[in-house]
């Protein structure tokens, strides 16, 4: 008789014990904006993590944004921010969705594009977004315009397979298809692809230069044993044309991310550990700008206003990752802890 | 045979003394592979988990502290971890043949419904060496044996929360030394529960769940200790993969067939036995209707096993393992072959001292590992009121890359070695059957020190490839009181609690936890019978905080839970028929809580059975 009651004791003990054990973490403080970059934070693939981090220009690092603010998760591997006036734009890709908020009312939801599947990047113009989506991994990829105040999608044009990186140049929209070897040019009066460009294997990211030529990255390929084919190439394209200008060689394959400094006169980029720059004139040779000793390989790489160099390191997704930022002569100015897997930049 | 039945008896008597505090009893004989592994395990090396055949698998480890049980969702992909390893450490056994999903290296849990299953043992702790390969962690064995079963047939019709519909018939029948038994079960689960995600509330709508399955065994016996048997398995499961929290439009599905055959024969004389078995399993995956991934697996296991006297017994024996596989990840057509070859001796030098020795060679493409093991049981107190003993073993294990490890394109290592462990461990374990009806105390602790372990990490050709990374040293401490009692009828309460420390001991990361590794456990059960009226239970869980990630930040952990089921039941006897009914309350606090991170899971629902036996 006395075990039962004890029993029953225990029982009330444990579920009473358990009850209390609230461990909700305290919603940040969210500060300015202004000057900052903002990092998106991949997040582990399926487990819904992905986040928002943001270095202020002082150096202090503000993680989980999106989620202590809105207080829900921004989504399945976030892949891409865009800033557009006061919209900042998450493109969250295994969430089939767009994230919007605003920079001046604290980081707050705006609205949420939804009707998206397996979007990667974006670009805009003064009203109109542009986002590139997968669509699957078999059917061909397309851009989706949207109207930026209100989210509403007025057009989806097809393009290549694994729509990635996408560009505007005046009234055209350059379209890397990451499936593929080509970048589609589409028209934005006629809203219709008026070119496939072949420019190589696994084009990825798309950058304008001083002169108003957009660059491309191409990845690289593999052949049949997958082995690396070392392909991987640095493209100029006339933005009036698409005709090919310039193609660099980079004798191996990389990540395809790419950036340009303030005034677009260089190009930077990286393969394995080291960072180089390219002049987007002229044919001087590359530039090491940097090369880490302990990291494999960088997953993210931007250039911020003051034409600092902004690095990722996913850290194999296990742990959270960290942004390393470089002055342009190649001097380790600091590093930040972000969150997992931070893969790329919005500067502010 | 004499012997063999003198075995079982023993070995059911003390199952029944150990788990006589278990919810249902449902034992059955002990099977000739079982015994295999029985006759050279030493304290609770190996325990028997007895199952109320119409509920959860997870239901039924409830109370398996040193277990983790990582579910996806309702009704979607569930592993079983033992003592803060991973899942593809634990070894899965059907008829003493492995039987993990050979691309991936574990056993969804999920696929298997506990209505298919007639046995379920495990085995916490290293033991490589005695149930083959892959059991850093522990192993699971599940088997069956219809020769002992009586003549029955069994309707189950079941209900729940969320569209649940169970439907089940089996029968055991035969004729003489001939017994055959045909099982057939559907379930389906809609799974549109409603959950709490941001202050609104969202249903479910992209995680339904479709199984499938059909089983026919039949088993032969003569005269002169031979008997044979045959196992046929045919499961399919549809469903949809529950997406995350914060992806719930995301809709993708996995269709999975899997098909298991085995064909055994034994044959006992009066101390020795041979067994030999022969199977075919093969795990057809297709991936959002596209993507199809077949593994299939060629088996055979013999053993022999001689008793020389009253205090020794050796056991010989091999297994040999062909993988082949077909998917679009496979760039080559490929045979894996895996052999072992392996031995145990089991001494009982005096009365109170038994010491078990197995020692296995494994060998698999150019990797040849040697798994020795050593426990031993000492009784230190025999009494009628107290039995008091204190068991420890030390044992070496490996676990060989998947197939996918080793296979993928791109990507896949041919050249992995095996991930290994050194465990040792030590428990005391206290009997007191005249308190109450009986009460039992077990107090144990593990060390486990591995390395190797295999880890998919980017590469300079720009995709993952699984490496031999990590080095990861685990340690825990095991409690478990159980106490049978009467008032009113019979009651059982169940109590246990784990603490255990997974730390990574490599990179920059050394000396944090392992992702998924809970440092505490408790499990509490009461059941009790009342008189012949009606029997209620109580099962509560509670799994300690999880961290998602190495670096162990509280942004990157999974909340603590606490789980709490009811199930009253009441069971009717008929001349002909026993109608077994029950009504089950889970997750009766309606805890909003996740097992895997944004992985919703429901709140209070609600479950109804109905079992119909007809015994002739």
């Amino acid at each position: 008789m006395n075990t039962f009651f004890k029993s029953l004791f225990f029982l009330a003990v444990i579920s009473i014990l358990a009850a209390c054990d609230g461990n909700d973490p305290e919603p940040e403080v969210v500060g300015q904006f202004d000057g900052g970059v903002f990092v998106s934070n991949e997040g582990n693939f399926g487990e819904g993590d992905g986040s928002l981090s943001f270095i202020s220009s002082e150096g202090e690092v503000s993680n989980d944004l999106f989620a202590s603010v809105n207080a829900k998760d921004l989504g399945d591997v976030v892949q891409s921010l865009h800033i557009s006036g006061d919209l900042l734009f998450a493109v969250v890709n295994n969430s089939n969705k767009i994230e919007v908020v605003s920079l001046s009312d604290s980081l707050k939801s705006q609205y949420t594009i939804d009707d998206v599947a397996l979007p990667r990047y974006m670009d805009s113009d003064e009203d109109n977004g542009y986002v590139t989506e997968w669509v699957s991994f078999t059917d061909p990829g397309q851009v989706t315009i949207f109207d930026l105040e209100s989210g509403n999608i007025s057009k989806s044009i097809e393009v290549g397979y694994g729509a990635e990186g996408v560009k505007l140049a005046g009234e055209k929209l350059f379209v890397a298809n990451n499936f593929g070897t080509t970048v589609s040019l589409i028209d934005l009066n006629s809203e219709t692809v008026t070119a496939d460009i072949e420019v190589g294997t696994s084009p990825k990211l798309l950058v304008v230069d001083a002169q108003g030529d957009v660059w491309v990255s191409c990845q690289g390929g593999y052949d049949e044993n997958w082995a690396p084919a070392n392909d991987g190439k640095l493209v100029e394209l006339d933005a009036a044309t698409g005709d090919i200008k310039t193609t660099v060689e980079l004798e191996a394959n990389f990540n395809g991310k790419i950036d340009v400094n303030v005034d677009g006169t260089k190009l930077f980029y990286s393969v394995g550990p080291a960072i180089y720059s390219i002049n987007t004139s002229g044919t001087a040779d590359a530039q090491e700008i940097y090369t880490s000793t302990s990291l494999f390989s960088y997953y993210g790489l931007a250039v911020g206003p003051d034409d600092v160099l902004y690095v990722t390191d996913a850290a194999g997704f296990i742990e959270a990752g960290s942004v390393l930022k470089i002055s342009s002569e190649g001097s380790l100015i600091g590093t930040f802890d972000v969150g997992r897997g931070p893969n790329g930049f919005a500067f502010n | 045979m004499v012997s063999r039945i003198c075995v079982y008896v023993v070995l059911l008597s003390l199952t029944r003394f150990v788990l006589a505090q278990e919810d249902t009893v449902q034992l059955e004989a002990i099977t000739v592979s079982a015994l295999q592994f029985e006759r050279f395990t030493t304290g609770s090396q190996l325990q028997s988990i007895s199952f109320d055949e119409s509920s959860s698998l997870e239901k039924a480890l409830s109370q398996q502290s040193s277990i983790y049980f990582k579910s996806y969702g309702n009704g979607q992909l569930a592993t079983v971890a033992f003592r803060g390893t991973s899942a593809s450490q634990t070894n899965v056994l059907w008829h003493g043949i492995p039987a993990n999903y050979p691309t991936l290296g574990q056993m969804d849990f999920s696929q298997w419904p506990t209505w298919m299953m007639d046995q379920l043992q495990l085995s916490p702790g290293a033991n490589s060496s005695l149930y083959g390969s892959g059991a850093i962690g522990g192993s699971v064995l599940v088997d069956s044996d219809i020769a002992h079963q009586s003549d029955r047939a069994s309707l189950l019709l079941g209900l729940g929360s969320f569209g649940e519909l169970k439907t089940g018939i089996k029968a055991t029948y035969g004729q003489g030394r001939f017994k055959a038994h045909t099982n057939l079960y559907r379930s389906f689960l809609q799974n549109d529960f409603q959950y709490d995600y941001n202050g609104e509330t969202l249903r479910q709508n992209n995680a339904s769940s479709l199984m499938k399955g059909i089983k026919q065994q039949f088993s032969y016996s003569t005269l002169y200790g031979t008997s044979l048997f045959a196992d046929f398995q045919y499961f399919v499961n549809d469903r949809e993969i529950q997406p995350t929290k914060s992806a719930p439009t995301s809709q993708d599905e996995l269709l999975t067939k899997n098909t298991r055959l085995a064909f055994g024969a034994n044959q006992e004389w009066s101390k020795s036995s041979l067994n030999v078995t022969l199977a075919y399993l093969q795990n057809d995956q297709v991936y959002n209707e596209t993507d199809q991934t077949t593994g299939n697996q060629y088996s055979s296991l013999i053993s022999y096993w001689y008793q020389l006297n009253d205090q020794l017994e050796i056991r010989v024996g091999g297994n040999t393992n062909l993988f082949t596989a077909s998917s679009d990840s496979y760039s080559d057509r490929f045979h894996d072959l895996q052999a072992d070859a392996f031995t145990s001796v089991s001494a009982k030098p005096f009365l109170s001292w038994q010491s078990v020795l197995n020692l296995r060679q494994s060998f698999y493409a150019d990797q040849s590992p040697f798994v020795p093991s050593w426990s031993n049981q000492f009784a230190i107190v025999q009494g009628e009121k107290v039995k008091l003993s204190f068991n420890e073993s030390f044992a070496f294990g490996f676990r060989y890359p998947t197939l996918n490890d080793r296979h993928w394109t791109p990507g896949g290592n041919p050249d992995l070695q095996p991930e290994k462990s050194k465990t040792l461990d030590g428990e005391f374990d206290l009997q007191l059957p005249v308190v109450l009806n009986g009460v039992s105390i077990k107090i144990g602790g593990y060390q486990t020190w591995s390395e190797d372990w295999i880890v998919w990490l980017p590469s300079e050709a720009g995709y993952w490839v699984p490496q031999n990374f990590r080095e990861v040293e685990i340690s825990g401490l095991e409690s478990s009181l159980a106490i049978t009692g009467d008032l009113l009828g019979v009651y059982t309460l169940n109590a246990s609690y784990t603490f255990n420390r997974s730390v990574n001991k490599t990179g920059s990361n050394s000396g944090k936890l392992l992702p998924y590794t809970p440092e505490h456990n408790a499990r509490i059960s009461w059941q009790h019978q009342v008189k012949k009226y009606f029997n209620y239970s109580l099962n509560s869980n509670f799994t300690g905080k999880r961290y998602t990630t190495l670096d162990n930040t509280e942004r990157s952990s999974v909340a603590p839970f606490f789980i709490l089921d009811f199930t009253l039941g009441r069971e009717f006897e008929l001349p002909l028929f026993d109608i077994s009914t029950n009504a089950s309350i889970n997750n009766l606090l309606d805890a909003n809580y996740e097992n895997l991170n944004n992985r919703a899971m429901p709140g209070r629902n609600y479950q109804l059975q109905l079992i119909i036996n007809y015994n002739r």
